[in-house]
């Protein structure tokens, strides 16, 4: 008996790190796949078979992106824009959800609901209505109309998550301070505020990789080729240069970097953040 | 009186929220729904009021009913195996590997990749002269000649839904992760004494206990595939043949490409009434426990 079950065991092991190991090859190849084919010959590209590792490595490719495609201004775009909209989401989400979680007063529980509500409102029933919106507000061709409607994606889910972790935050310590002579805006800004900095940081992360990733709103709202961001500039430059996958590989590549950091960032978050909050994805 | 500068400082507090949820969220949803029963062309500010006309044009259309179906079939596809590979990796990522936050982290990455990376990589791989894919297939003798992929109309979807599972099935995985983390221990030993082994431990403890949360990450994960533009969108834009045309594709056609403001709208308005309609009826017959992820 003893024998049959530590073979179970040793075979039960064998299938773990067996699957652990085909899930790993499932998502870093294709992640690998990129670097790889960002760095080599544009000519090794196209060799049968293709060369699983590169036979030289050269920034070729990355050296046309920059000198050929407007790369260095959709990056510049998509940081002004992403920066502040996680600004505006940050701001919105963290005094909003200390409201909801702390204070009590009329019309707060349909107000939950409504953001819910919101929360369900796909981008592509919003995009025509405010596509009409922002030209009536002349604010297409305008970093304000992605600044102004990007919050709308996140922030339903960023008020119930910062409001899951103000409850998560003792309330006796803002009573103290009130106690001692504090204005309530200075309890929630001096004391609830630091103690909520996690949430902060997973819901100015969301805002960002979403801010970072969008494309609907960024390809109807913004015309002109100067203020497209990386995903609609991208997404152009693949249909225009019949298809250089060197250059793409690197723009897919650095565009992935700050996403990727971001990423590591959060991690320690992540898991309790989603347990904390509602999800969308 | 104490009451009042109460709502005063909360209503003070929530106004930035108000104020970008009321403009840019309440306010287009309400006024699509009306442009959907008006007649509407681009750039011209008058709306004729048409009442059901705007349906009755799309439900008497096939590209409308031949959209549905293949939303459907990609919403089912990506969901189901989201919801399987996210729940299998939660189980793989919850036991005590070596490395296992690398692992995890690796695991997770694709939820943060930009769709438009996303969609260029695997087209890349799935490139039908030189990709990958097919250099793997036929060097295994899996298949007799390359294979056309994204080409190929009968194809194209399997792909897009294979592409979709990827991108989005770790953000299953974290949900599930979060809730297996919670589950007591003690169910588990007081199986063990039961004499359950690890499948018998999986279908009486594990299971019973995620219940709530995977019927929740189904809904959201349907509503989320179903009205998803971007990413089938990136990979065929609706092709070929519109084998993968699916209703977000065909709004955004008719209001940007057509310039059929109100129709497209009405699509629009169309897609999120079918999947609310699928939400509502699920919520009656599962009534997931509200509040079970705060």
């Amino acid at each position: 008996m003893r024998g049959i079950s530590k073979v179970r065991d040793i075979l039960t092991g064998m299938g773990i790190y067996g699957l652990t190991g085909l899930l790993i090859l499932l998502v870093a190849f294709p992640l690998y796949w990129m670097v790889t084919s960002s760095l080599k010959e544009p000519t090794d590209l196209f060799d049968w078979p293709p060369h699983i590792v590169p036979v030289a490595i050269t920034f070729e490719s990355y050296l046309k992106l920059v000198a050929t495609t407007p790369f260095i201004r959709y990056f510049a775009n998509s940081l002004v824009v992403a920066v502040a909209t996680v600004a505006v989401v940050v701001t919105a989400s963290t005094f909003g959800g200390y409201a909801l979680s702390r204070t009590r007063f009329l019309g707060k529980e349909i107000f939950s609901h409504l953001i819910l509500v919101t929360y369900m409102f796909p981008p592509i029933l919003l995009v025509i209505p405010l596509f009409s919106l922002l030209i009536g507000l002349r604010l297409v061709d305008n970093y304000l109309a992605l600044i102004l409607t990007y919050p709308t994606i996140t922030l339903p889910f960023n008020l119930w998550l910062m409001r899951a972790f103000f409850n998560t935050v003792p309330v006796e310590i803002e009573d103290a301070a009130v106690v001692d002579g504090a204005t309530r805006f200075q309890a929630f800004y001096k004391v609830a505020l630091p103690q909520a900095r996690p949430g902060i940081i997973t819901a100015g992360i969301l805002a960002f990789v979403w801010s970072w990733n969008e494309f609907l709103y960024a390809a109807v709202f913004m015309s002109s080729g100067d203020l497209y961001t990386m995903p609609v500039g991208l997404a152009n430059m693949s249909g225009r240069f019949a298809i250089d996958w060197g250059v793409l590989m690197a723009a897919a590549t650095i565009f992935t970097i700050p996403a990727l950091l971001l990423f590591i960032g959060v991690l320690k978050y992540m898991v309790r953040g989603f347990g904390a909050g509602a999800l969308k994805g | 009186m104490k009451l009042s500068s109460e709502a005063k400082f909360g209503l003070l507090l929530l106004s930035p929220s108000i104020f970008t949820l009321g403009i840019f969220s309440i306010y287009p949803a309400i006024w699509v729904l009306w442009l959907s029963f008006n007649e509407r062309v681009l750039f011209q500010s008058g709306m004729d009021f048409v009442g059901l006309q705007n349906y009755q044009k799309l439900l008497s259309s096939p590209t409308f009913y031949f959209s549905l179906i293949n939303t459907s079939i990609w919403t089912i596809g990506t969901v189901t195996l989201q919801v399987l590979v996210g729940l299998g990796t939660a189980l793989l990522l919850n036991k005590d590997l070596r490395l296992r936050s690398l692992v995890r982290a690796v695991a997770l990455f694709p939820y943060v990749l930009p769709i438009i990376v996303t969609t260029f990589i695997w087209s890349w791989m799935f490139s039908d002269v030189v990709g990958i894919i097919n250099y793997l297939l036929v060097t295994l003798g899996l298949t007799r000649g390359p294979l056309v992929w994204l080409g190929d109309p009968d194809m194209a979807m399997i792909v897009a839904i294979f592409v979709g599972f990827w991108k989005f099935f770790p953000f299953a995985t974290i949900a599930f992760l979060a809730a297996i983390v919670t589950i007591p221990v003690q169910l588990y030993e007081a199986a063990k004494i039961d004499g359950a082994g690890s499948v018998k431990q999986f279908i009486h403890v594990t299971l019973p206990q995620l219940q709530s949360i995977i019927l929740l990450i189904i809904i959201f994960r349907t509503i989320w595939m179903y009205t998803n533009f971007d990413l089938v969108w990136l990979l065929t834009r609706g092709g070929p043949a519109m084998a993968t045309h699916t209703l977000p594709i065909y709004a955004y056609r008719l209001s940007f490409i057509v310039q059929d403001y109100s129709l497209g709208g009405t699509v629009s308005v169309l897609t999120f009434l079918t999947i609310g309609l699928f939400v509502l009826v699920y919520f009656m017959k599962f009534r997931p426990a509200r509040g079970e992820t705060n």
